[in-house]
């Protein structure tokens, strides 16, 4: 089966499983070495580091989304260096009706993308299959979230999300489940990056929240099956279309979940983990810090997980632990 | 009254200025000497080489006057819009309206320059967690905190979507604070799918008809905000007359333009071509102000050229020059380095095109929204931009990056990638600070390095 890469959560996983292609949302490999003449000149370094993990994929097909500007320039990088073909979906940063249906008529594209690179067009029945199946599986991963560890978790949502088996929790490392409360949001991981999750939870933490671009946070709302007559795509593209997001206009829908989910875990703590030149939550920083009665942790992840961050994190989970 | 074309100094406006009005100037109520502004706190004016004449006095004047008109409108009873990032659309719309005027905050961007840091904004910026890995444009954020640079508007407005996260960015921080902003999307400019219909857009993009469709709908719901904030309806009649206003005004720069590029010899410099040329998108908060000082503008360059006359020396190389500049004396830099501007991309070329009077108001506005080179693919930009280049003759392009803006991360090399494989021209890419001072020796030497590979025959 042929895979197809996809780049952000807005993207539906559901559609292109139910055309017969297999989704990977592709979290890129830190490009080595590569990294610091480009990001000196002000490319993100996720945006590179997708683009050079797209060259060690066999993947027949990339979806870009519009929800970050280096990102949707890249889909145009693609066109120049790389003969797969690219998709770039018009995700809207507004969220009036207008938009949502710009958004709708934008899944109906995908899909025709999808069926001429190989895929088949699913019939409504067969989309709604798929997303139900997909439903079912997301909602048995959020009922077994207390048994995962951060990183567990991050990574289970990955394998719900590319249509594999939720992996199986294994033991909670160490003190756990009865740390102190962390947060973690901002922009998507990148392969290796939950290590982060380890980090806070070796230095007496639990992430109980993954505000993450690629955690929680973007999985779609669970929508109600589709009423008669209601096509299965509109269906879809509600579910996705509430996803929480930094970079919607106006974000008040971050703030909602963000006060929703952790007041109901009691966090005490937030990381915002951020790449440099990630305006998007970069500009979130200063809200965070005023919004909430809590010590954040802004972590600008531009370098490998580095001693410097890792003590930045034990210092952080110190100062909790003394409040 | 018309001494011979030249640049000079501030100081040497003093005495100019005299001159002047010793031979019986008239000035519009704005008017007067430029060295009143430094005592305002523009102090780059005193770096800066000045075109001599009183149609530049008349453009710097209008320029550097616009928050006390501003302040002056907002006394008579207009309402006040700040348009945010939408470059050229939004003050037509505002301007149709009686008692309606519109301004481009974003212009604070050039403060921290133009006052050389004295004004604090970028600090100010920086307490909201908006730090110096933002584009300058941050000062805007500033200048709405400290208040004392704009009256703050009555409605705001800021589109979105296929724009720059930076300024996104910033203008959700803005919105934080407590100013509520009307955002409008712009969605990525795509190529029609074979099964749908394409419409051509001024500037000869193309789009799909569901596009721009969508588009119009979103400004149709700017429409009705500006309609509630007038209590009056806005009208297609008035509509069309607002876009002929806006198509006189592009008419004038872009004959401005193809005179001065076109010229033998330079008839008006970068730096008051660059200042005109912003007066498309949002007309300094006054359209009908603003058409007189362009055609006084262009009434000089007509005869200077026509006297042969000019402010440059005859063999300058000819740059075309993309994105405009943080610091303005740069463009006075590319002159002394033996440049001249024949040709520019400041992020607006979509304002400078004619908007269609053939087609119904909205989807004329629509076309020319969806037609913003911000708003599609790199590619196309490049396109127009070695178009344009090939047309005026160019010898090199420099592409001037903005720091901290999110496009400038990658489209500099498709820019540099089109403009070498299509028109065998050497390019530069630069990046320019809000002040340049520091780096200026380096800056001059790229520059003057790019002007003798490009005037080198052969």
């Amino acid at each position: 089966m042929n895979s197809v890469v996809y780049s952000d959560a807005f993207v539906p996983a559901e559609l292109i499983a139910a055309c017969g292609l297999r989704p990977l949302r592709l979290l890129p490999a830190r490009a080595a070495g590569a990294d610091s003449s480009a990001v000196s000149q002000g490319v993100c370094p996720y945006a590179h580091a997708f683009m050079a993990s797209l060259a060690q994929s066999d993947a027949a097909a990339v979806i870009f989304t519009t929800a970050c500007d280096q990102m949707r320039r890249s889909c145009e990088l693609l066109a120049a260096r790389d003969h797969r073909p690219g998709f770039l979906l018009n995700v809207p940063h507004t969220q009036g009706d207008g938009a949502f249906g710009l958004y709708l008529s934008e899944l109906e594209r995908l899909r025709r993308f999808l069926c001429e690179v190989g895929g088949r067009c699913p019939t409504d029945a067969e989309l709604i299959e798929t997303m139900a199946r997909y439903a079912t599986a997301r909602r048995s991963l959020l009922a077994a979230r207390s048994r995962f560890t951060g990183r567990q978790f991050h990574e289970a949502i990955l394998a719900v999300s590319n249509g594999l088996p939720m992996p199986a929790p294994k033991a909670l490392a160490g003190r756990a489940s009865d740390g102190i409360p962390i947060a973690v949001v901002g922009s998507p991981l990148m392969a290796g990056d939950a290590e982060l999750f380890d980090a806070l939870e070796r230095f007496g933490g639990h992430v109980v929240l993954d505000a993450t671009d690629s955690g929680e946070m973007a999985l779609p709302t669970p929508q109600p099956d589709p009423q008669p007559g209601t096509p299965a795509l509109e269906s879809l593209a509600r579910s996705y279309w509430h996803i929480p997001a930094a970079f919607r206009r106006p974000n008040d829908g971050l703030y909602e979940y963000l006060d929703r989910e952790m007041a109901a875990r009691a966090v005490r703590g937030i990381v915002l983990r951020r790449y440099v030149w990630c305006d998007t939550w970069h500009a979130e920083l200063g809200r965070l810090r005023q919004r909430y009665p809590l010590s954040v942790l802004d972590l600008d992840v531009s370098e490998p997980f580095s001693p410097h961050t890792l003590t930045r994190v034990e210092a952080f989970l110190e100062v909790l632990r003394a409040r | 009254m018309h001494a011979r074309a030249r640049q000079i100094s501030l100081d040497e406006w003093a005495g100019r200025y005299e001159q002047l009005r010793a031979g019986g100037l008239v000035e519009p109520w704005y008017g007067g000497p430029l060295s009143r502004h430094v005592a305002h706190g523009d102090t780059r004016l005193l770096h800066l080489r000045l075109d001599n004449s009183p149609a530049a006095l008349r453009l710097w004047n209008f320029l550097l006057s616009e928050e006390d008109r501003l302040k002056e409108f907002r006394a008579s009873g207009h309402k006040i819009v700040g348009v945010m990032k939408d470059l050229g659309t939004t003050p037509i719309l505002a301007f149709a309206l009686p008692k309606v005027v519109a301004f481009y905050p974003d212009g604070a961007w050039w403060l921290p320059c133009v006052m050389e840091m004295s004004t604090a904004l970028l600090e100010a910026s920086d307490a909201l967690g908006i730090d110096e890995s933002f584009c300058p444009v941050r000062a805007m954020l500033g200048a709405f905190v400290k208040g004392c640079h704009f009256p703050i508007p009555d409605l705001l407005t800021c589109s979105v979507g296929a724009t720059c996260d930076d300024f996104s960015a910033i203008a959700q921080r803005l919105e934080a604070l407590g100013y509520r902003i009307l955002w409008w999307e712009v969605p990525h400019r795509r190529r029609a799918d074979k099964s749908e219909l394409a419409v051509t857009l001024p500037g000869g993009f193309e789009a799909p008809r569901s596009l721009v469709d969508f588009v119009g709908g979103e400004l149709t719901r700017v429409r009705q905000a500006l309609e509630e904030l007038a209590g009056c309806p806005l009208d297609d009649a008035m509509l069309t007359e607002g876009i002929a206003q806006a198509n006189r005004v592009r008419a004038l720069l872009r004959e401005l333009r193809e005179v001065c590029f076109t010229a033998s010899i330079c008839p008006l410099g970068a730096l008051e071509m660059l200042i005109a040329e912003m007066l498309a998108i949002h007309f300094c908060s006054d359209r009908g102000e603003c058409i007189a000082v362009l055609e006084e503008l262009l009434t000089e360059v007509k005869r200077r050229v026509a006297q042969g006359q000019g402010v440059l020396k005859s063999d300058q190389v000819r740059v075309f020059w993309v994105n405009p500049v943080a610091d303005i004396q740069v463009m006075n830099l590319l002159e002394e380095c033996g440049g001249r501007i024949c040709g520019t991309d400041y992020l607006f070329c979509h304002a400078l095109d004619e908007i269609p009077q053939d087609l119904p108001p909205m989807e004329a506005l629509a076309r020319m929204a969806l037609a913003d080179p911000m708003a599609g693919a790199a590619q196309d930009r490049a396109a127009r931009i070695c178009r344009d280049a090939r047309r005026w003759g160019c010898q090199a392009v420099v592409v001037s990056r903005i720091p901290g803006a999110s496009h400038c991360a990658s489209e500099g090399d498709v820019i540099a990638e089109a403009v070498r494989s299509r028109l065998g021209l050497p390019v530069l890419e630069i990046e320019v600070p809000p002040l340049s001072d520091s780096i200026r020796p380096s800056l001059r030497t790229r520059l003057e390095a790019l002007i003798e590979t490009a005037g080198r025959p052969g």
